[in-house]
């Protein structure tokens, strides 16, 4: 931080006519009155701040059209306003060798030579002088004598400029704008993750308490395992039943009887004797209505029955 | 003056803005998963509920067969009980047709898990039983 604060740059001064420079560190820049428009104004404000605000409302009948930043700083009772282009300053900058990560600060070179009291020479053709406290560039031949530009006895105001490398693409207005849906957009975005991410572990919550009211198994695959057993058995039972059911309510002839039933490793036996194909015919049917696979046999007066549940 | 280019944050901004669709995105589609997985479970937990509670439970299964066994009908038919880990095992060697009627109609409409049974005609009038109730 001090060591910032302390440091002094080189300072060059830029205008549209000065040479090319060879610069590889950061460098203060100062630049020409060609570079930008200036007013000197009086106004009934006290604050910078509020005169920035009516700025391109002053210089909209002077400015030739273009992408226009503003400056201003209070000198006594009156306000200087500045107009300046950054791209074409940038352009300027970059042409005459200085790239815009070497420019260490800016300054207007109104408020840079305030107390010049003589015109100063910046090339072979022109100088700059002072005229109703504003600095303009004149044809040196109009303000000779001309003193020399010393840029290394110069002690630098405060009052800087940054340059907006990008202001021709976009103000920074619309990009605050533009920044402020997208931080919305974002914000909503992240909201609605936020909710999405509470629903999920509300249903995870939902679920847990779930398995803790049935008293279920702690893994689905152990509860589809004893699931799967379980309807087995009611499988088998409502078969068992149903067989149970069709043989006990067919309609035996007299001297027909049943014999024996019995029901062991998922097969229901039914044995019946002297049964006439009729009532043979009329079990078999109910068997098939009531879609109970079977087999059945015959041997001598015996007639058998096989129920696979 | 190593500002950055607009057009630069702006692509970051929209960069981040479509990672995010695409984090909610995934979110949402989790959340129809964890939905659907929870009414599955729900449906599943309350089949395996009602279908073990649908038969008795083994202090269920003697209280009841006790209850039934003391009733005057099925006590001159002499069934025998034994119990083992899992099942008890009702035996008769003979006993008439109106007992084994009775007991087998209580059986057979109660919610008794019925593991293997036997009846054999004797007579008109008797046979012998064998049943093996599991819980």
């Amino acid at each position: 931080m001090f060591t910032k604060f302390n440091t002094k740059y080189k300072t060059v001064f830029i205008d549209p006519k000065s040479p090319h420079y060879e610069v590889d560190d950061k460098v203060d820049v100062i630049l020409s009155p060609a570079l930008y428009w200036v007013k000197k104004l009086t106004l009934p404000m006290k604050y910078v701040r509020d005169v920035k605000k009516l700025l391109p409302s002053i210089f909209e009948d002077v400015l030739p059209a273009g992408h226009y930043s503003y400056s201003a700083y209070k000198s006594g009772e009156d306000f200087f306003v500045f107009a300046y282009e950054d791209k074409y300053i940038l352009d300027t900058l970059t042409q005459k060798g200085i790239i815009p990560s070497n420019i260490a600060n800016v300054y207007f070179a109104q408020s840079e030579f305030e107390h010049a009291d003589e015109a100063i020479k910046i090339n072979d053709e022109e100088s700059m002088y002072f005229k109703d406290e504003i600095l303009i560039l004149v044809p040196s031949a109009f303000v000779t004598p001309s003193k020399t530009l010393d840029l290394e006895t110069l002690i630098h105001s405060q009052h800087t400029i940054a340059l907006a490398q990008f202001g021709h693409i976009v103000d920074n207005k619309s990009l605050t704008k533009i920044a402020a849906v997208f931080v919305a957009l974002l914000l909503i975005l992240l909201t609605e993750w936020f909710v999405t991410a509470q629903k999920i572990a509300e249903v995870e919550g939902l679920k847990e308490a779930l398995f803790a009211q049935e008293g279920a198994k702690s893994t689905m695959f152990e509860n589809n395992a004893i699931l799967k057993k379980q309807k087995e058995i009611y499988e088998k039972q409502t078969k068992l039943r149903e067989s149970i059911s069709v043989m006990l309510t067919s309609k035996l002839a007299k001297g027909e009887m049943l014999k024996e039933v019995n029901f062991k490793n998922k097969t229901f036996v039914a044995e019946f004797s002297s049964l006439s194909a009729a009532t043979i015919n009329a079990i078999e049917k109910e068997l098939k209505t009531a879609n109970l696979g079977f087999k059945s046999s015959k041997q001598s007066e015996s007639w058998r029955v096989e129920v696979a549940l | 003056m190593n500002r950055l280019n607009p057009l630069y944050v702006g692509a970051g901004l929209v960069v981040l803005a479509l990672l995010l669709v695409l984090k909610l995105s995934s979110a949402k589609e989790e959340l129809l998963l964890a939905k659907a997985e929870y009414k599955e479970t729900s449906l599943i937990l309350s089949e395996l509920s009602s279908l073990s509670s649908a038969y008795m439970s083994r202090d269920e299964v003697k209280k009841s067969l006790q209850r039934i066994l003391s009733q005057p009908s099925l006590k001159s038919a002499n069934i025998e009980q034994s119990i083992k880990s899992n099942s008890l095992l009702l035996r008769s060697s003979s006993m008439d047709k109106e007992a084994l009627g009775s007991l087998m109609g209580k059986l057979l409409n109660g919610a008794y898990d019925i593991g293997a049974f036997e009846i054999k005609k004797l007579s008109e009038n008797k046979a012998s039983l064998e049943v093996e109730i599991k819980w």
